[in-house]
């Protein structure tokens, strides 16, 4: 008689695919923040150039920690 | 968005000290340095991690560390400029016809009301400590005529400054509206 597939052999995953799986859900999360904090952002700030500069600051600072966690991961 | 009569002009925006963003700043930095105090700990010799689980979980850093590090420092990035968009959005705006008082509370709850000078009834400015004092900022109570609410900004910067210039305003508006 076959003995029952063990579903923890079905689910095992290789740690590579963990590592692109946080990637994926992290990279994922930065978006929907980053939709939000945007959205705020044009909806209800007033004038100045703080916003711009921290736009600018922004974006750099999560374009350069996403390009580093992707270059790690390959 | 906050809709501004066609010949309106504003006059000053008022928002609380920055200093009140160093607490959580400092939380942040304190959670980003914190991987390397662990990692720093591990590579010490350190007597009572057994040596199998302190190789094994070196091992496993060292692996990981530059990718879960990044993504670490990427998840500290988007708090703090969300905590700093809840700060900046919290706002008095000042405009040549009206007071505007921003509330924002947290990311969807936003309250604003505005009231025209005319509604003024008293203005004060409480300023409590020597940080308060030195740094000049202070909390601004307005009482207004048909509103329920006093109208409260906590820590504003200058809130002296503040008051003078509401104050005139204020004055103007009274005498434009008795001629």
């Amino acid at each position: 008689m076959d003995l029952p597939i063990s579903i923890f052999n079905a689910l095992s995953f290789s740690s590579d695919f963990i590592t692109r799986a946080i990637f994926l859900v992290i990279f994922l999360a930065v978006i929907i923040a980053s939709f939000v904090i945007f959205f705020h952002w044009k909806k209800y700030g007033i004038g100045g150039k703080m916003l711009p500069t921290m736009e600018l600051l922004y974006l750099a600072g999560s374009a350069v920690l996403l390009g580093i966690a992707f270059f790690a991961l390959n | 968005m906050i809709k501004f009569e066609k010949d309106e002009k504003i006059i000053k925006t008022i928002r609380r000290h920055f200093l009140i963003m160093i607490p959580t700043t400092v939380g942040l930095v304190f959670l980003a340095i914190m991987p390397m105090l662990l990692f720093l700990m591990l590579s010490l010799d350190i007597s009572f991690i057994d040596p199998n689980l302190k190789f094994s979980l070196e091992e496993k850093i060292s692996e990981w560390k530059v990718f879960g590090y990044s993504l670490w420092l990427l998840l500290l990035w988007v708090i703090f400029f969300m905590e700093w968009t809840d700060y900046y959005l919290d706002a008095w705006v000042i405009t040549d016809k009206r007071i505007i008082d921003i509330e924002q509370k947290g990311f969807f709850h936003r309250e604003v009301t505005s009231f025209e000078f005319t509604q003024i009834q008293d203005i004060t400015v409480e300023t409590k400590g020597i940080l308060c004092a030195i740094l000049k900022f202070g909390t601004l109570h307005i009482q207004t005529a048909g509103h329920n609410r006093n109208i409260i900004i906590n820590d504003a910067l200058h809130p002296e400054d503040a008051r003078s210039l509401i104050l005139n305003l204020s004055r103007q508006s009274k005498a434009t509206k008795i001629q």
